[in-house]
């Protein structure tokens, strides 16, 4: 067993307004080992993107404000770390592709300049080095070099999440996020950009976290899944352990009404019944027992501690402490 | 582009033509006889009768605006009824002035304006943006009359008596020295407009998605907040600047009376008490043909700060 | 079918009360729009009151106390002839205040009926009245104002035409834009249907409901129009002496910089106060009609 590049240990974090405070992660605990891909699934609203933009420390802040954890990188906790080290490892080290490609690029630079850009900063050569690269980052993800001097406006939705694909592998990080890459694309544009990700991710030798509300995208490219429900993650575990043996009563429902895990449009998540709670709101207890078929007295009342039920497979639930 | 350009040069020919027909209209009206004004109060009436011939006085109105239009092609705008040398000579002694100061008030203005619209932005909520906010507000209640005649006081006069030299001096033309107070009066009210324009416009950018995007690859927030933030939110400052061009333009006659700036419009309040129509309608129709090519200024800028409108600019 | 219309009509009526109710309780919680509005009425009350406040008449002139600083008898000193500069910029806000007032109210009603008229019928009318805005926006506005006074002659009644005539493109455009928008409400039609003349619509439904948008133009362009006028003035080509106008008293003041600052001082912060109101509470309104546009 190798060391992991990337663990969230207690991770809350808190948005606050003169609304209220939206406890959008409340005590999330993930490892990842170099080279791993592992998926994040849950609903909208779970807590995912803020979840992922604390890795980066991006948290808008005002409202956002990360209140404790660690997020431990190469062994090195990154919210101990100054804002200066910080800029040296977002995307160099860690970087992110975002869910919306039409609002992602800069509308007033060319595609090329944008890619160069994260090139010359990191890796300390000219703008015109960088394009050099940014033209080869472009092949990779099947778009002609020579339109590096395109602006956005010019791509269409598929190709500008390529380039956006591009720009986050053309450091070599060491780890990426991508945040519902393909949920704002047309279902066929969807397929392929998750086949030029997939192939990427065999090419080169990073780790990748997935994030999607469809368990079918996260079959495709992860190893591992994680299921998070109202700031918290309540199952995690291999793909093929989680697929054919899911516990908590939350993944139970998500997989319920699917009849046939090979058929992918059914695999959008569907969850039991109900609402998530809102995360100015969260009941007391374990999040998910409002909604739960198997709630128990206990349920409202603690949270319940995360449990190993099979090999690196663990479950928060009471049904199984 | 080119093609663009010539298309909007072309554009502007009716409006143009309206204001000849407004301005000339107004003068025509008005009370007065230019012949006599050009001769002078003691002339005999046969002279003045044979000048009225001349000058074409005695023509029916629409005749004599066709005339003053055809003349306006060789760049013939009539004669100076105080001078009798021809308006178009009189304005382009007095053109360049107004044109330095003009444009040395509108740099003041966006530099001021976008800086602290910038700084108010990125501080929202905090003390420098109230404070910024409420001096800009301050800056648009004050008439730059006023402030010129402050100016003076304090730059010229009170530092005369403590200090015993004019920091800036208080009129004349040609120095630099002599461009900062007048520039900084006219440029203020602006400065202020842009400043309110540049933070809403800033607060917009620095909520979109691409911000974000430049954030997660380590780019440090003054490159942020400068190049990826600032490029987009220059579109509604430009507009306002071209918009507060107009006012500024107006604002400019005050400013060179105060200063005593030999520029338009100084001439123009001089003719309008010698009743100079010739004149007064030349320099009138010459603002509006800078206002006008200022406006075309700002349309093209916009294709030179966003790619997606020079598409249509085919 | 008739009482099917009134209805209509009756509850677009309340919709829009209610409007102004919210817009009303939006903007009092706005301290600097209060602040604003609080000093506009205080400084109407100074103009109306001005011959109970004022300590001296605009035009009391005493040869022995001429171009004295401030002291106790005269707070903000006297001038060249000997007059109290306090009392002249009292009796002054009734004419600065008029000014903004009447010219706003010019432009408002010649550039509401003409954007209104263009909005309605649309096509050459709405053609014709807006390229002629157009040409108007072209010069700008207070060179224009200069052309018109050159015609009309120097006087304080003048410089308000001319001025007011300078406004009408704003409340053109404005006012056509919301009637354009509120030209296919339902309860226009209702109107139509039951057989209201075309003034009649545009008098009692359409500029009515274009409120709003008026209401932060208007405001906002008072405080324009002093400035305005009182640099026309400045020029002498508005207010002539011994009207106690601000911007004629900040002319004469220019004269005696020198030996007087108080006699371009004061008045010039009075004007300035003046437009801050206004600004402030033109601000506030803007904000309150419309709470997204606010940051
Ligand atoms: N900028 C913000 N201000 C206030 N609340 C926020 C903000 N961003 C997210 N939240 C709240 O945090 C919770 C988690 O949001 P998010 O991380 O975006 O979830 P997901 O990505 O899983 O959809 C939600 O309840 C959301 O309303
Ligand atoms: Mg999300």
């Amino acid at each position: 067993m190798s060391a992991n590049l990337l663990e969230i240990k207690n991770l809350h974090v808190h948005y606050i307004t003169d609304d209220g405070t939206a406890k959008a992660v409340n005590g999330i605990d993930l490892a990842l080992k170099p080279g791993e891909s592992l998926g994040l699934v849950g609903e909208t609203g779970a807590g995912k993107t803020t979840s992922a933009l604390s890795v980066l420390r991006l948290v808008p802040n005002p409202p956002g404000k990360i209140i404790e954890g660690e997020i431990n990188f190469n062994g090195e906790n990154l919210l101990k770390k100054r804002e200066r080290e910080m800029r040296r490892i977002r995307g160099n080290k860690i970087s992110m592709i975002f869910q919306d490609p039409m609002t992602s690029l800069n509308p007033v630079f060319t595609v090329g300049r944008q890619i160069a850009e994260n090139v010359a900063l990191h890796q300390n050569v000219s703008i015109k080095k960088g394009i050099e690269r940014a033209r080869e980052m472009l092949e990779l993800v099947e778009i002609p070099g020579g339109r590096v001097y395109d602006y956005p406006h010019e791509f269409s939705g598929g190709m500008r999440q390529r380039v956006l694909i591009a720009m986050a592998l053309a450091c070599n990080p060491a780890l990426i996020i991508a945040d519902e890459p393909t949920t704002a694309l047309d279902v066929t544009i969807q397929a392929q950009v998750l086949e030029i990700i997939k192939g990427l991710m065999e090419k080169v030798k990073t780790s990748l976290i997935m994030i999607s509300h469809d368990l079918g995208v996260v079959r495709e490219v992860s190893e591992r899944v994680a299921v998070m429900y109202a700031g918290q993650i309540v199952e995690v575990g291999s793909i093929r352990s989680v697929f054919q043996n899911h516990k908590h009563p939350y993944t139970i429902g998500l997989f319920g009404s699917i009849p046939d895990i090979d058929d992918r449009e059914s695999t959008r998540l569907k969850p039991t019944p109900g609402l998530m709670p809102d995360a100015m709101e969260l009941p007391e207890g374990c999040p998910f027992h409002p909604r739960c078929p198997e709630a128990m007295k206990k349920c409202s009342e603690e949270t319940p501690e995360s449990v190993e039920i099979d090999e690196r497979h663990f479950v928060s639930c009471f049904l199984y402490s | 582009m080119l093609k663009y350009i010539a298309k909007r040069l072309i554009s502007m020919v009716p409006v143009l033509v309206g204001v000849t027909f407004i301005v000339f209209a107004i003068m025509h009206f008005t009370p007065g006889d230019p012949a006599t004004l050009l001769l002078g109060e003691e002339a005999p009436p046969a002279e003045v009768e044979r000048m009225r011939e001349r000058m074409g006085l005695n023509d029916p109105f629409i005749v004599q605006y066709g005339n003053f239009l055809m003349g306006l092609f060789r760049l013939d705008l009539g004669i100076s009824l105080t001078s009798g040398r021809p308006v178009y000579n009189e304005i382009m002694n007095r053109l360049p002035a107004t044109i330095r100061l003009s444009a040395a008030a509108i740099l003041v203005a966006i530099f001021i304006g976008v800086i602290a619209g910038i700084i108010a932005s990125t501080r929202q909520y905090t003390v420098f943006d109230g404070g910024a906010m409420f001096i800009a507000l301050l800056g648009v209640s004050m008439p730059n009359f006023w402030l010129g005649l402050m100016m003076i006081l304090l730059f010229s006069v009170f530092w005369n008596n403590t200090f015993g030299y004019v920091l800036f001096p208080s009129s004349g033309f040609g120095t630099l020295r002599h461009l900062v107070m007048p520039a900084i009066v006219l440029g203020t009210a602006h400065a202020a407009f842009i400043t309110r324009i540049t933070r809403s416009s800033m607060l917009e950018v620095l909520r979109q998605d691409y911000i974000r995007t430049a954030r997660s690859k380590g780019l440090n927030e003054r490159v942020v907040i400068y190049i990826h933030a600032l490029r987009n939110a220059l579109m509604p400052v430009v507009t306002m600047a071209g918009l507060r061009f107009g006012v500024l333009l107006g604002g400019s006659v005050v400013t060179e009376q105060i200063f005593a700036i030999p520029g338009m419009g100084r001439l123009l309040v001089e003719s309008v008490r010698s009743q100079n129509y010739t004149l007064v309608q030349g320099i009138i129709l010459t603002y509006a043909i800078i206002f006008s090519l200022v406006n075309l200024a700002v349309d093209l800028l916009y294709a030179a700060i966003d790619p997606r409108i020079k598409v249509q600019y085919k | 079918m008739a009482t099917e219309a009134t209805t209509v009509k009756v509850s677009a009526k309340r919709k829009q009360r209610t409007k102004l109710q919210e817009t009303w309780r939006r903007l009092r919680k706005n301290r600097w729009a209060m602040g604003g509005l609080s000093l506009i009425i205080f400084l109407a009350l100074v103009a109306i009151f001005a011959n109970q406040i004022a300590p001296y008449g605009y035009n009391e002139q005493d040869y022995l106390r001429i171009l004295q600083g401030p002291s106790r008898e005269n707070l903000l000193g006297t001038d060249n002839l000997g007059r109290d500069v306090l009392s002249r910029i009292i009796h002054g806000s009734r004419l600065s205040l008029s000014i903004g007032f009447i010219t706003t109210g010019i432009g408002l009603t010649v550039g509401g009926f003409l954007g209104a008229l263009a909005a309605f019928y649309g096509g050459r009318v709405d053609n014709l009245i807006m390229r002629f805005m157009d040409v108007i926006l072209a010069i700008p506005g207070f060179i224009f104002a200069i052309a018109l006074v050159t015609a009309l002659g120097p006087s304080l009644t003048n410089l308000m035409i001319a001025v007011g005539i300078n406004t009408i493109p704003y409340f053109a455009r404005i006012i056509r834009s919301s009637v354009m928008s509120t030209k296919e409400n339902e309860f226009v039609e209702a109107a139509r249907v039951i057989g209201s003349s075309d003034l009649w619509i545009i008098f009692k439904h359409l500029i009515p409901n274009s409120l709003a948008p008026i209401l932060v133009q208007a405001t906002l362009r008072i405080g324009d129009t002093i400035i305005i006028a009182s640099g026309l003035s400045f020029l002498g080509l508005g207010a002539q002496p011994p009207l106690p106008e601000w911007g004629a008293l900040l002319s004469a003041g220019r004269g005696y910089l020198r030996v007087a600052w108080w006699m371009a001082t004061f008045p010039g912060i009075a004007i300035m106060i003046t437009v801050l109101a206004f600004n402030l509470l033109g601000d506030g309104l803007r904000d309150a009609l419309d709470p997204r546009l606010k940051n």
